[in-house]
């Protein structure tokens, strides 16, 4: 499967860079987001020496990374969908003539969009739940344990989040694509 | 329900047709997974069940083996960005010698020094096609040559702990992966022992396929150099490695060591800085978001599939093939090879290994072993056309004027030994499980 450095790839810049505003922010998210995974990093060696070293392994590294890198994950799906570097098979995709590939992109757009709606009415239910008891009130849900930090419900929220952002991500591109004039291109190709 | 009536037996036709139909217009592989998941979970059991997929895409990013994973992007982001691999081949070259073919010979060596650095594949693909290859064409080694040997060594990576893909395997066979790590050394260093030997077979008969350094060239080198440039690497490989062959830390835990022993080394060279430190974060969440998406999808999809009893459906048919255990194992690494030639290394594991491995376990075979066989397989996928990521990665940095046919040719030979390996670890576990 072709990953980042996809030489298959028509050789415009454009196709790494992001396509609309919106993506252009989540992009340039990425940056102090990204400094998730060195906290992760740094407490885990923490850890590891505070166990070793001093004898009193921590009760919330555990958790506290399994946290972050989960919402670093999420985060990802956005981020690369901004950048476009999603794993996908071009075989044909690169091949087709640019009217065509207008299309591919409409109807991947809409199809991506059907996926995300699902997700996201999925995504709304678990993070309701994750956030209010069965009477209503507002409760986060707890990790279980004896610290019971409230990541589960900030996690599912991160969920639904991700998933909403990616749904309006995807709508932009389906308008771009909607409104891509691509005459230019193939006269240009004669 | 709809599509519940099918049966199990065309449900699974319509589920497989419609992921390789909405793969071929383009569609991301992570949304096409995820589509067909959600597709099957609504018509077969109905909205209600339509929570169990967002609890299960919970389940899985909060797994703690998981956090491994970013550790060791990041990890080989910043051996990338450091001196530390182009400083290991430079050291190298007294290895190369006066011998016909010794470049080659030396670039499989640091190739696997690199693979047992780091966990991730790709990132050394690119650096040996910067390093490696300029240097054999410089001096006359066969093309071909030149290429299957950055390929294969640069895919070293897959099999060598501590790789990412056997971390992936425990996590889904729920087996050790630290047992994994051990049992997977002697097969890793049995391919690189097969290219080595293919290398020094064909230039030994003829020379001009590997000439030799010039004398002047051969009087650069010195074995002090070459210690100088391992440590280093060896360092970095005792941090992880070490740490969890001594059971001091988890494999999350000796990620993140290896993580800070390539800070303090590189900061020792004088090459960190906040930039290198900004830009390899930032690459490991779009690496991350790239890989764990594929990985939420078919997590979704095999539990939605597993629940409509696709599980069940698999296991009985291949287990009433009747065949001997063996052509059933034989029957599962083909299924391997095909899917790896289309899908992503980190989708055929969380697709098939949750039906596979309890059949194996089943058959009472070791699925340790397995683990190792998937490994391979996920090598050769690595190389195979028509989606062989290394080609793709190769071509990145090649001269101009080598085409991905070329590479794909190139890399023939190579697939040949990977599939001899595989065959000699499936009719000799032991390779594997020896040291277990």
């Amino acid at each position: 499967m072709p990953e980042n450095p996809d030489p298959n790839a028509p050789a415009e810049a454009t196709d790494a860079t992001p396509q609309s505003g919106l993506d252009r922010i989540v992009a340039n998210s990425a940056r102090p987001l990204s400094w998730g995974i060195f906290l992760a990093f740094a407490i885990s060696v923490y850890e590891v020496i505070a166990r070793y070293v001093f004898d009193s392994p921590t009760m919330w590294v555990h958790e506290t990374t399994t946290f972050l890198i989960a919402a670093t994950f999420l985060i990802g799906g956005p981020v690369a969908l901004a950048r476009n570097k999603h794993i996908r098979v071009r075989m044909i995709y690169d091949t087709v003539s640019p009217a065509t590939r207008r299309w591919l992109d409409i109807v991947n757009s809409l199809i991506a969009m059907v996926f995300f709606a699902g997700l996201g009415y999925a995504g709304w239910i678990l993070a309701y739940k994750a956030t209010h008891t069965p009477t209503g009130d507002i409760h986060f849900e707890g990790t279980g344990t004896a610290w019971n930090p409230p990541t589960p419900a900030l996690l599912k929220i991160i969920i639904l989040i991700c998933v909403v952002l990616m749904l309006v991500q995807t709508a932009i591109h389906l308008v771009k694509a909607l409104r891509r004039d691509v005459s230019s291109e193939e006269n240009r190709k004669r | 329900m709809g599509l519940a009536s099918l049966g199990i037996e065309n449900g699974t036709f319509l589920l497989v047709g419609l992921i390789f139909l909405l793969l071929l217009t383009g569609q991301p592989l992570a949304w096409v997974t995820g589509l067909v998941a959600l597709f099957f979970t609504f018509g077969w059991f109905g909205t209600n069940a339509l929570p169990l997929v967002t609890s299960r895409i919970f389940g899985f990013i909060t797994e703690y083996s998981l956090v491994a994973i970013p550790m060791f992007i990041l990890m080989a982001a910043l051996l990338d960005r450091s001196g530390i691999a182009k400083d290991l081949f430079n050291g190298m070259r007294v290895l190369a010698g006066r011998l016909p073919g010794g470049v080659a010979v030396q670039t499989l060596i640091v190739a696997i020094l690199m693979a047992a650095m780091s966990g991730v594949i790709g990132g050394e693909i690119v650096l040996l096609g910067i390093l490696a290859l300029p240097q054999m064409l410089r001096l006359g080694y066969d093309r071909s040559l030149s290429i299957g040997v950055v390929c294969a060594g640069g895919s070293l990576g897959t099999m060598m702990p501590p790789s990412i893909v056997l971390i992936i395997y425990g996590l889904v066979a729920g087996v050790s992966i630290a047992d994994l790590f051990v049992a997977a050394i002697t097969p890793a260093l049995l391919l690189l022992g097969c290219y080595i030997a293919y290398v020094l077979v064909l230039c030994l008969r003829n020379p001009a396929l590997g000439p030799p350094m010039s004398a002047e060239e051969h009087a650069e080198e010195s074995l002090g150099t070459a210690v100088r440039a391992l440590i280093a690497p060896l360092f970095i490989v005792a941090a992880v490695l070490g740490s969890i062959y001594a059971g001091v830390a988890s494999i999350t835990e000796a990620a993140a060591l290896g993580v800070s022993s390539v800070l303090v080394i590189s900061f020792l060279r004088g090459e960190l800085n906040f930039r290198m430190m900004q830009d390899s974060l930032v690459h490991t969440l779009e690496t991350c978001g790239m890989i764990i998406w594929i990985g939420i999808a078919a997590a979704v999809l095999v539990g939605v599939y597993n629940l409509m009893g696709g599980n069940r459906f698999v296991s009985a048919a291949i287990l009433g093939l009747d065949a001997p255990p063996v052509v059933i194992i034989m029957v599962m690494m083909l299924i391997l090879i095909v899917l790896g030639m289309f899908l992503d290394w980190i989708g055929i594991a969380l697709l098939t290994l949750p039906i596979f491995v309890p059949i194996i376990r089943e058959l009472g075979y070791d699925p340790i072993w397995f683990g190792i066989l998937f490994a391979v397989n996920m090598q050769v996928s690595y190389l195979t056309p028509p989606f062989g990521p290394a080609a793709f990665y190769l071509k990145s940095v090649a001269p101009p004027d080598i085409t991905l046919k070329h590479i794909y040719v190139a890399m023939l030979p190579f697939i040949a030994l990977q599939l001899v390996v595989l065959g000699t670890l499936l009719f000799f576990p032991p390779i594997a499980t020896w040291m277990l």
